[in-house]
């Protein structure tokens, strides 16, 4: 399984990279949205774990482009939000986001339950 | 119910004693990357060379680090980026203008946080931010900050 996860925030990225990798599961990481959508040139993940506000492209841009490469909904995507981002969870689900995980709250079992329930879908 | 009282009843599961102290150097690497930006950018705020793509910036600085900050339940450095969010929101949105005023005390907030943060790396627990966070609440003046 390969999950391709799209934060700036480096602490974010590398924590969540090395606990999900824990659960064997592989793990490419782009620093904004723009890298990020480069990178699904590349290659095709089972899933995206995208973060909101990121510099250069953020998340609502890279689902707008993921829809006009006809990536969506193909690729489960999963929001990486925050407290208080709730009206930008509801964009982006009207956006083909398929659900979202609060960031801060950390808790892998949940995390990963998420992720198996979408790629199986 | 204040902010910080709804954040101890959603943290169900903070991060295990482990990876506290197995991450921490990461945030406070990070933690002080985010104010050297924040200082970057109001220094080009106070000498009107502030673009919206600073302002921008600064309101991702704080974000990412009030975000990183929750995690490791650092309370005060949480409640202050979180405060600073809401004030760069409002000026990404034009709701309202970065008084000198409120220049001052969000310089004077920006250096308290790098002595939290020192706190942090040094005694391994936070200084209380409480009464700054309250002066720029008062100063920026705006219903949802």
């Amino acid at each position: 399984m390969k999950i391709l996860l799209m934060e700036d925030d480096s602490f974010f990225r590398e924590f969540y990279a090395s606990k999900l990798q824990e659960k064997n599961i592989e793990v490419e990481k782009a620093a904004d949205g723009e890298e990020g959508l480069e990178k699904l040139k590349e290659f095709i993940p089972d899933l995206v774990l995208l973060d909101i506000i990121m510099p250069k492209k953020d998340g609502f841009d890279v689902l707008k482009e993921m829809a006009q490469m006809q990536l969506l909904p193909r690729i489960p995507v999963l929001m990486f939000s925050t407290l208080g981002q709730e009206h930008d969870v509801e964009k982006a689900r009207l956006l083909g986001a398929r659900g979202y995980v609060n960031k801060s709250f950390f808790d892998l079992d949940k995390l990963y339950t998420r992720i198996m329930e979408l790629i199986d879908k | 119910m204040t902010t910080r009282e709804i954040l101890r009843i959603v943290r169900k599961m903070p991060l295990s004693q482990d990876d506290q102290v197995k991450y921490k150097s990461l945030y406070l690497q990070t933690a002080r990357q985010y104010v050297t930006e924040l200082k970057d950018g109001l220094n080009q705020l106070g000498t009107g060379s502030g673009t919206d793509e600073v302002v921008a910036s600064l309101h991702r600085a704080a974000h990412s680090l009030g975000s990183q900050s929750a995690m490791m339940s650092y309370d005060s450095m949480q409640m202050i980026s979180s405060t600073l969010e809401k004030i760069f929101k409002a000026r990404v949105e034009k709701k309202i203008d970065i008084s000198d005023a409120l220049l001052a005390n969000l310089v004077s907030a920006v250096n308290e946080m790098e002595k939290c943060l020192n706190s942090i790396d040094t005694d391994t627990k936070e200084i209380d931010l409480s009464k700054t966070v309250e002066l720029l609440k008062s100063t920026a003046n705006i219903p949802e900050v």
